[in-house]
């Protein structure tokens, strides 16, 4: 790709520096200060996860940070807490609100998605200049709203279509200083992924029933089995075996699933965006991918949790390792976002929501 | 003190090398830049130490440093007395036996949570709601068992009638405000089965009544099902259920999301772990009406007994934790030596 186009011969790699011990205590002090303050410190334990995580994240020598403060975090949750602990009080003496209250929650939706990644957006900053997320309420409406309506219209046919959708609102409307996030137009690609993904155990149900039919085992046996407190009609241990058996292969078989459409589209989405003219790529693999989820799992699985912080540690050592850019501004010449007049109102009532709504 | 740091100005991306020095007096100094930059330390505002990330100088004018020298700069905010909560949780994290109390304590509250204080809270909750939000939970659940396992009863109407009455007398002097049913229905699928609704419907297979050599052994099984709906079972399952998939999920987050199938499985121990409860709650029940009302426990032990004659027992000793009603042999024990 050197010589051929616009596009610089090296690209800037991505490193991930954060490390499962390290992040281990940070986390295990998060839950137990959390426990102790009856949950007010989870608004601390946030900043102080995502700043590890952030500060370990490098491009050309230089992290990532996160700045919020714990305390916006904390009186977003307490506001959050305070209106569903009225409407369970406002519910019995006006049996009405239970009715309006799912329908004022869905219809504030996308204004409550924009508020928290705005607020994600302006505390995330990389050489002291921060991102920012377009105030997008209209946009946000029509791709989770209105699309979604049409995935549920559409019986999910356009599912793979609201997904890029999805990405291309949550991606498109970031900007880093002067910079604009972009997404190239990629829906084929989502349907081509979730085609294939779909044929696979399509294809697996077929193969699995010949088998079952090739060594006479009663299905129907099977479904019977189902129903808590059935009679067994198979005998004893063998009948375990083949459930234990079914069970392990079904979970590879969501697993493959899972970590096939993951990896595609995490590929296709980074490796299409664009921020200022430079690109992004994205080499993840299905084998990397389902080794980590499977191993992870296994982790959690036997630790009963307490591998959690390794496993997002692999997770996004992986993922952030496999991520370049191909530069083509220079990366030192970012100046900050000219700020828009804002009314005295405007700006008060920015500051007074100026409070992190993502719970 | 003096130590090397990156500095930012907040306007362009642009790093640039500088020495930081901070005088006796609490003057900062930035060396290196076109034009020497003063600034107070107390105005600095400094982030807190997470793991090994560099730390932040920010500086009142929106322009700020980074840097690794952790130990130059915890040196000057402990002589300053700056930051101590920031400084203290630093400590908490770093330090190996504070990690392994918290662990410990972790642990520990998290097993306690989901033994005694979920199940505590779910049925607290369960009882002190009315009967008729129990009953929601039943909704459709009759038509579709209907529809997909069992059929019309073929009992003599006589039974049903007998059966009915014997139910009637026995709901009556319990002071539940459930509205109790009794109902008959024949299933190949189920065999020799009864099973209660949290409405209060309860249903006894053609095949259980068959197996039953008299009305008594029937009494005993019904009182279970009866006692499944006191003891609300159905709402204090999805609570209980409910609430330990949120502290699971709020504990290992993303991580555990994102690898379902490990999910699964410790959910399944658990609520196994809390059905068996259950069926042993039902049981207690049983055990009492059956001594109140001065019937022969063995009733009880002996139309069991029958159920699970047909049925490996090998099968269920090896899955002893995946099961959801305890082992056969074990309740049958304890109305077999109750009297």
């Amino acid at each position: 790709m050197d010589a051929t186009g616009t596009l610089p011969s090296k690209p800037l790699d991505f490193d991930f520096s954060g490390k499962g011990w390290e992040f281990f205590k940070i986390w295990i002090v998060n839950i137990l200060l959390t426990i102790l303050t009856l949950g007010i410190y989870s608004a601390w334990a946030k900043v102080r996860s995502k700043r590890y995580f952030y500060g370990n994240t490098a491009i050309a020598g230089s992290a990532f940070e996160y700045t919020a403060d714990p305390i916006s975090i904390l009186i977003g949750r307490v506001i959050v807490l305070g209106i569903f602990l009225l409407y369970i009080a406002g519910e019995s003496t006006f049996p009405i609100l239970s009715l309006l209250f799912p329908i004022i929650v869905f219809l504030a939706l996308p204004w409550l998605m924009v508020r928290a990644l705005m607020f994600n957006a302006r505390y995330s900053s990389y050489r002291n200049i921060s991102f920012s997320f377009n105030n997008d309420i209209k946009g946000a409406a029509i791709t989770f709203l209105l699309l979604g309506l049409l995935v549920v219209i559409t019986a999910g046919l356009a599912f793979p279509y609201y997904y890029y959708r999805v990405y291309k609102f949550m991606i498109g409307n970031h900007n880093y200083g002067n910079l604009s996030f972009d997404i190239n137009s990629v829906w084929k690609k989502f349907y081509i992924i979730f085609l294939i993904a779909l044929l696979i155990p399509i294809g697996l149900t077929i193969a699995a029933f010949m088998v079952f039919k090739l060594i006479g085992i009663d299905l129907s046996g099977l479904s019977q089995l189902a129903v808590e407190g059935a009679g067994q009609p198979l005998s004893g241990v063998g009948i375990g075996i083949i459930l234990i058996g079914a069970y392990v292969l079904s979970l590879f078989i969501y697993l493959f699933i899972y970590a096939y459409v993951r990896t595609n589209i995490l590929n296709t989405v980074w490796s299409n965006v664009n921020v200022g003219g430079n690109s992004f790529e994205s080499n993840l693999s299905v084998k990397g991918m389902m080794w980590i989820y499977f191993t992870n799992g296994l982790g959690i699985l036997l630790t009963l949790g307490l591998y959690t912080p390794w496993a997002m540690i692999r997770m996004t050592r992986y993922r952030i390792n496999r991520l370049k850019v191909w530069a083509d501004s220079n990366i030192n010449e970012v100046i900050v976002k000219q700020q828009k007049e804002v009314s005295a109102t405007g700006g008060e009532m920015s500051d007074f929501l100026d409070v992190d709504l993502a719970i | 003190m003096q130590f090397s740091a990156i500095y930012f100005d907040g306007q362009k991306s642009k790093p640039q090398s500088v020495s930081v020095l901070i005088d006796e007096e609490g003057l900062l100094t930035l060396k290196g830049l076109a034009e020497i930059k003063v600034y107070q330390w107390e105005d600095v505002k400094v982030s807190s130490q997470i793991g090994s990330i560099s730390r932040s100088l920010y500086f009142p004018d929106g322009s700020k440093c980074e840097t690794n020298a952790h130990a130059t700069i915890n040196e000057l905010l402990a002589r300053s007395k700056r930051d101590l909560s920031s400084r203290l949780l630093h400590v908490l994290e770093s330090r190996l036996k504070y990690v392994i109390v918290a662990t410990v304590f972790v642990i520990a509250f998290s097993g306690l949570m989901i033994v005694f204080g979920i199940p505590a809270l779910a049925s607290k909750v369960a009882y002190s709601l009315p009967p008729s939000v129990d009953a929601s939970l039943a909704n459709g659940s009759m038509e579709l068992l209907d529809k997909f396992y069992m059929d019309p009863s073929v009992l003599p109407q006589e039974t049903q009638t007998r059966l009915i009455a014997k139910f009637e007398q026995m709901v009556k002097t319990s002071e539940d405000e459930h509205d109790y049913e009794l109902l008959f229905r024949s299933s190949e699928i189920f065999g020799p089965n009864a099973f209660a609704l949290p409405s209060g419907t309860i249903v006894l297979t053609d095949q259980l009544v068959d197996l039953a050599e008299n009305d008594e052994e029937l009494i005993s099984i019904m009182a279970h099902e009866i006692g499944h709906v006191v003891h609300r079972h159905s709402m204090r399952s999805v609570l209980q259920n409910s609430a330990v998939a949120l502290v699971l999920i709020a504990v290992t987050g993303d991580a555990f999301s994102s690898s379902a199938f490990s999910a699964a499985l410790p959910l399944l121990l658990i609520q196994a772990k809390f059905s068996r409860e259950f069926e042993n709650e039902a049981d207690q029940y049983s055990y009492d009406y059956l001594v109140k009302n001065n019937l022969d426990l063995h009733h009880f032990a002996n139309i069991l007994q029958r159920i699970t004659d047909d049925q490996s027992l090998e099968i269920e000793e090896s899955f002893k934790y995946l099961s959801t009603h305890p082992i056969t042999s074990e309740r049958i024990k304890k109305f077999a030596d109750g009297k």
